[in-house]
């Protein structure tokens, strides 16, 4: 194992038993009298290494086995088979010495104290991870800057938004400072300006506390704007592992032309162009090869009455559409 | 020698240390705890008149039982009520520190997965599930078991020395782990037996029902039953003997035995219900 490496997966599977119950009061007392279980590979012999200061998203559909693994690296659950290393440690041996180099940060569930603000939670992790005095008040104080919440620190945490407690949530999670961050759909349920925050502050944490960053979402602007590197799972596998550029280099070898007219055209008159996706006057998308991008402006700017034009990249949703479709 | 000597300093060091680490923070989530509570001093007020109401409906129960007799099992009704001034203690502290937000909790917390946030932090992980959170009214409504106590010793004529009042600590301490254990064991069988709630009940319930009765009320398969394989009469039956009539070495020792296995009984099996543990989606 490369000492460079702060997380090594070999081989590493999970497999859960489903219990099986047939449907009503008939089937409930069935179940009594004899367990069913089926077999779901959750997670089916992937292997990868993440390097210490990288930030990657782990995408894949419901159930494809995302937060599994991700529990798998924080300790939660057993694997099944394969090895697992986490900064030296096997994760499911729980060591001390190990939590207190990582956080795992779940979107869905909360880790402070509902009845009291936000800087009790605070302090009673400063006693869980044994951080001195003068550490605390160090990093409380760089995060109360870096998340902006100095002025929640005494509210109710039940009176604070979902977007204030999801800051909390974090501050909670990085008093330790800890190598690396687990985060398992951090902006489920935020509105789209907090959300927006909350992977700023993701990324000003990464640079500037050199935190290693692993983060699940269904939302791809998640992926977009934190993650440098994707892990793409479906089915429990891993169908792709790389820089999320090449993502769209590997899996959508076109551009999206966006265009408004000023005056309507048939449907057709690009069609030789691409492949027209939307046409609803006076909007038109369609898709184009990027050898053929420079031919297909210069006809659109010569022949058609255009207001704007707009040539992107395709959109993440749509490759890892296309690539779940395969 | 020297080295080995340093080496057991340093361990005794570590443990002291770690000690103090778990007392530290268990001050804080009593104190967390509290504050919790008295935000809903309502809450606070019912739940402590609950309390009350059971203690003093116990209490009339033994004191109909006394209308009818002078002793039970040879213990009379101030030894009876030294007996129910430790269970009250006992049992009060049962409930707000182990079982109202815990070991009742941990079906749910398996459930739904709240069992995750356990698992990650540095904290041995029985230590957070059986007292993480715990319930402050309860912590109130011990108080008058030392009245109880105090009552009873008093009006049987009780000198109290040290090694008695040592003695009696060190029983209810023992039967203490002992019932915390064998409630958590009950528990934790919620992980191989899904979907049920009942399993903590029964180790409760045990709890509630033979800790406030005199040992020697026990004989015959009843005896094995409750002084080892559910041990329940060390805590308040012993620990009221020692106060009133000595300590009972041979006992004594047997408790300190049954402690040290069902300690390592119920690591055995937390790290057998662990492995079964399959967390819930997201």
């Amino acid at each position: 194992m490369e000492n460079n490496h702060v997380i090594e997966a070999i081989d590493l599977s999970k497999t859960y038993l489903i219990r099986k119950k047939e449907q009503g009061i008939v089937g409930s007392i069935k179940a009594l009298l004899k367990n069913k279980f089926n077999e779901k590979e959750a997670v089916k012999n992937i292997s990868f290494t993440i390097d210490p200061g990288e930030m990657i998203g782990f995408i894949g559909p419901n159930g494809a086995g995302k937060t599994t693994v991700l529990k798998m690296l924080s300790g939660i659950l057993f694997p099944t088979s394969g090895k697992v290393k986490v900064l030296g440690f096997n994760p499911s041996d729980r060591k001390s010495g190990f939590l207190k180099k990582i956080s795992l940060v779940m979107g869905q569930k909360n880790q402070l104290i509902w009845d009291l603000p936000p800087i009790d939670t605070f302090h009673l992790n400063k006693e869980i991870y044994e951080i001195n005095d003068d550490e605390f008040d160090k990093n409380l104080k760089e995060l109360i800057r870096i998340f902006e919440i100095g002025d929640i620190l005494d509210q109710q945490v039940r009176q604070l938004s979902l977007g204030q407690r999801m800051k909390c949530e974090l501050v909670a999670s990085l008093l330790h400072h800890p190598e690396i961050l687990f985060l398992d759909e951090p902006t489920i349920g935020l509105d789209i300006i907090i959300q927006k925050k909350i992977r700023q502050f993701l990324k000003i944490v990464n640079r500037e506390m050199k935190t290693t960053i692993i983060l699940t979402s269904h939302y791809m602007d998640d992926v977009k704007e934190i993650a440098e590197r994707v892990i793409v799972i479906n089915q429990g596998s891993i169908i792709f592992d790389d820089a999320l550029k090449s993502l769209s280099k590997r899996f959508a070898n076109y551009k999206m032309v966006y265009l408004t007219l000023n005056k309507e055209v048939p449907k057709n008159i690009l069609s030789k162009f691409g492949h027209i996706i939307k046409y609803e006057y006076p909007e038109m998308v369609f898709k184009v090869s990027p050898e053929k991008v420079a031919e297909t402006t210069f006809f659109v700017l010569k022949n058609l009455d255009v207001d704007d034009i707009n040539i992107n990249e395709p959109e993440l949703e749509d490759i890892v559409r296309a690539l779940f479709d395969k | 020698m020297t080295k080995e000597l340093g080496n057991t300093g340093l361990l005794v060091i570590e443990l002291m240390k770690t000690i103090k680490k778990y007392f530290k923070m268990y001050f804080l989530l009593v104190k967390y705890a509290a504050a919790a509570d008295l935000t809903y001093w309502q809450n606070l007020s019912i739940g402590l008149l609950v309390e009350i109401f059971y203690q003093v409906a116990f209490l009339a129960f033994f004191a109909v039982i006394f209308f009818q007799t002078k002793s039970i099992a040879g213990w009379g009704p101030f030894e009876i009520i030294v007996l129910l001034g430790i269970d009250t203690f006992t049992s009060e502290l049962l409930v707000g520190m182990i079982l109202v937000n815990n070991t009742r909790e941990l079906p749910n917390k398996i459930w739904s997965g709240e069992l995750d946030r356990n698992l990650l932090t540095p904290v041995n992980p029985i230590f957070i599930l059986t007292f993480g959170r715990p319930y402050f009214p309860s912590f109130i409504s011990a108080l008058p078991g030392f009245f109880l106590i105090w009552y009873g010793l008093v009006k049987l004529g009780v000198r109290l020395t040290v090694i008695g009042l040592a003695g009696s600590m060190l029983f209810f301490i023992l039967g203490f782990i002992l019932i915390v254990n064998m409630v958590l064991d009950f528990s934790l069988l919620t992980f191989f037996f899904q979907d049920t709630q009942t399993l903590p009940k029964i180790g409760e319930r045990i709890a509630f029902s033979f800790t406030s009765r005199p040992d020697d009320m026990f004989g015959g398969f009843l005896k094995v039953l409750f002084f080892f394989l559910l041990p329940v009469v060390y805590v308040s039956s012993f620990s009221a003997k020692a106060l009133i009539t000595g300590i009972d070495w041979k006992y004594l020792c047997l408790a300190v035995l049954l402690t040290l296995i069902s300690l390592i009984f119920t690591k055995w099996l937390w790290q057998k219900a662990i492995k079964n543990y399959s967390s819930a989606s997201s």
